[in-house]
């Protein structure tokens, strides 16, 4: 899952990027309103975290832009304006959660699980399809009852995948929500990633359930009898 | 030209090099002055105590006493003249000894002479001396032999150096003779001294400072050499150099210095120039081929198939410039370094496996045969993506330069604290005088060669700067028409 953070403080947007991408996200970061508005049209980002006291652009600003352009990614408010007034105005413009500063990472952590939820089809903080089980909390994938170990691309490969079951994914929109804009797509990064996937998915002779569509890229889907 | 503002604070190197030699100098003349002052005092005092002391040996040798009648003979020349017949006849009444003395006082009231008696009564007095007081450790003190010197103080508050010694009666002590001097010419040599140095030193002072002025401009003359040279040289001027001073010196050193720093500012301009057309040159190429290909197609009405087939090429095309951007935007932003790997424990051997896994179907398509030699399980701490990118760019360049029939190995060994990527090719192999350039961007040993592959001309430069940022090395061996390999050598994971 890919994650833009807007936050012009030296020191916060360094660490909420650090500690994002120890969550297993792709993390982007800026820090002021303008560049955040172009990356949040240019790419499609599985949630925004804004903050609203920003150069040039206010967060307030930004979150009235996206959502004017047609952008409907979730976006979660983060300010030290504690104001009940700010927090109607920014829910109001179109943000989907909102966090006073100072607020424990525990529960920022928790706010993005409950936002990535609200795209899936899943209710909780585990994702499910067929015999495989992965936990965005614990960060731990099972097929049966056999504990899978993933490194962190093939995890978020196929957390993207299982957030999205049965679509054909380009490998361009894989790239988009599992890498940042530091690392450059490649579609062949992207194929021996799905292949090792595949095979720790696999090693026991279950049934291979990402399947490659000719031209068009990756679907999770259950196989074909 | 810049203009330049004087300030007062901070101050100059100049400026401060001054103040600093002037305080040194001003301490040092000031430590000179007081030496200088004292030892010319004690001289001019130790002058003094020997003349008195001469005196008073002439002056006891001058005397006869005879039945505790004492006189002064005629013949000191140091003496006032001694004329009996002016005899001053200071018969005291107080000694019962001496009841005359015969002696001439042709008043001289700059010769100071005191006769006491053994037991301190004065016997004879010149009239400047009858003011001074007598100590009585100086008599004493003389009687027992050691001769008593000191300064007294007159009553009008003159100083006065008094010489006191003892006169002998054949064995016993007599008496004592003192005889002083005024220190007055001493004290008005010693003034005039002082004031002569309180005059000369500012001066001094003066001269020495604007004189380390000069000597810190003239220090600084070669350094603004350099700061002008340094003004002048502006980009794309990076061929001039600053003049180097004959002298081994420190500005030599930093001529040197800014002359090494020039001559890497020119490479990389050029380097980055070079690198500029390079890039221009290789978007180009596509870009020119894409708008053949639609322009030909649009100009000839064709069929929807033929449009297809353009289409499928022009795609292609694309694809390839965009692979093209991607590697640009990497190498360009791990230049700045912005890029930061995300590290974690990395098996080496199932990445190879997986890499060849994927890639075998290109190279069947080549008629290449793909062979893994070798997996010594590996863990490294790495970027699985940026890792798996280097082992493709390698097999990629090797399924490349290696004509159909060919065969490229891969094996994953450790070899010492290193776990080694090696990927074999038996293909057309690098020239000995090439092999050095092939980590450069766009560098292509057989330029013709490359637009088989899908090669942008970045990929070796991509995978040294992996492998650099994982603390690792890469090296070639390569002999032409037999087959290259390189290795990728990783640093081993701490763990068991």
């Amino acid at each position: 899952m890919r994650i833009l953070v807007i936050e012009d403080d030296p020191q916060v947007g360094p660490s909420l990027k650090k500690g994002l991408e120890g969550n297993k996200y792709a993390v982007d970061l800026v820090a002021d309103g303008r560049e955040a508005l172009s990356m949040g049209l240019a790419i499609p980002y599985d949630l925004i975290i804004l903050d609203v006291l920003l150069p040039q652009l206010n967060g307030f600003e930004v979150c009235t832009q996206l959502r004017n352009q047609g952008s409907t990614m979730p976006i979660l408010l983060l300010t030290a304006l504690s104001e009940v007034d700010h927090r109607i105005t920014g829910l109001d413009l179109g943000a989907d959660d909102y966090l006073v500063k100072p607020f424990a990472f525990g529960e920022l952590e928790a706010r993005v699980r409950a936002l990535l939820r609200r795209e899936s089809s899943s209710r909780t903080a585990e994702l499910r399809f067929m015999d495989i089980v992965l936990n965005t909390h614990t960060y731990e994938v099972q097929r049966g009852n056999r504990i899978i170990s993933l490194c962190n691309k093939e995890y978020m490969l196929l957390e993207f995948l299982m957030r999205h079951p049965r679509h054909v994914l380009s490998r361009l929109k894989i790239a988009e929500h599992v890498w940042n804009y530091d690392a450059e797509y490649l579609s062949n990064v992207i194929d021996v990633h799905i292949y090792s996937l595949r095979r720790k998915l696999c090693e026991q002779k279950e049934p291979n359930v990402i399947h490659t569509i000719r031209g068009a890229g990756y679907q999770l889907r259950e196989p074909l009898e | 030209m810049i203009k330049r503002v004087r300030r007062i604070w901070p101050l100059g190197i100049r400026m401060q090099l001054m103040l600093w030699y002037t305080g040194i100098f001003a301490i040092l003349l000031f430590l000179f002055s007081i030496i200088f002052y004292l030892t010319l005092q004690s001289a001019l005092a130790s002058d003094v105590d020997a003349d008195l002391h001469l005196r008073a040996q002439q002056l006891i040798a001058g005397l006869t006493i005879n039945d505790s009648k004492i006189t002064i003979a005629d013949v000191i020349e140091d003496l006032p003249r001694l004329d009996t017949n002016a005899t001053g006849n200071i018969s005291t009444g107080r000694s019962n000894q001496v009841s005359h003395i015969g002696i001439a006082t042709n008043v001289n009231f700059g010769i100071l002479v005191r006769i006491l008696d053994a037991k301190g009564r004065t016997i004879y007095v010149t009239p400047a001396f009858r003011t001074l007081p007598i100590p009585s450790v100086s008599v004493s003190q003389s009687l027992r032999g050691t001769p008593w010197q000191g300064t007294l103080i007159t009553h009008d508050g003159k100083a006065m150096r008094v010489y006191s010694m003892r006169i002998m009666n054949n064995t016993t002590p007599f008496g004592v003779v003192q005889v002083g001097e005024t220190l007055t010419p001493l004290q008005t040599t010693l003034r005039s001294v002082v004031v002569k140095l309180l005059l000369i030193a500012p001066f001094i002072l003066v001269c020495g400072a604007l004189g380390s002025y000069w000597l810190a401009a003239r220090a600084f003359v070669s350094i603004h050499q350099v700061t002008n040279t340094a003004q002048e040289i502006s980009a794309g001027d990076f061929h001039r150099r600053v003049p180097v001073p004959r002298a081994r010196d420190e500005v030599q050193h930093l001529a040197l210095t800014f002359n090494k720093m020039i001559k890497r500012l020119e490479e990389a301009f050029l380097q980055q120039r070079r690198f500029v057309a390079d890039a221009s040159h290789e978007l180009r190429t596509p870009v020119a081929a894409i708008r053949i290909m639609t322009d030909v197609a649009l100009a000839q009405s064709s069929t929807l198939e033929e449009s297809l087939v353009v289409l499928s090429d022009v795609n292609a095309r694309a694809e390839r410039l965009g692979g093209l951007i991607s590697d640009l935007l990497i190498l360009a932003r791990s230049y700045e370094g912005q890029i930061q790997l995300e590290c974690e424990l990395v098996r080496l051997d199932l990445l190879v496996s997986d890499v060849v896994a994927t890639l075998k179907p290109l190279a069947v398509e080549r008629g290449i045969a793909l062979r893994v030699q070798k997996l010594e399980p590996a863990t490294v701490i790495g970027d699985s993506s940026r890792l798996i990118q280097s082992v493709i760019n390698l097999l990629d360049n090797a399924l490349t330069y290696t004509d159909m029939g060919g065969i490229v190995t891969l094996t994953v060994e450790i070899s010492g604290r290193c776990g080694c990527i090696a990927v074999s090719d038996t293909g057309i192999g690098i020239a000995p005088e090439d092999i050095k350039h092939i980590f450069e961007r766009f560098y292509r040993a057989d330029p013709a060669r490359s637009q088989i592959g899908r090669g942008s001309g970045l990929g070796l430069a991509i995978v040294d700067w992996v492998v650099h940022a994982h603390g690792g090395s890469i090296h070639v061996e390569s002999q032409m028409g037999q087959g290259s390999t390189f290795i990728i050598s990783l640093p081993l994971a701490n763990c068991s």
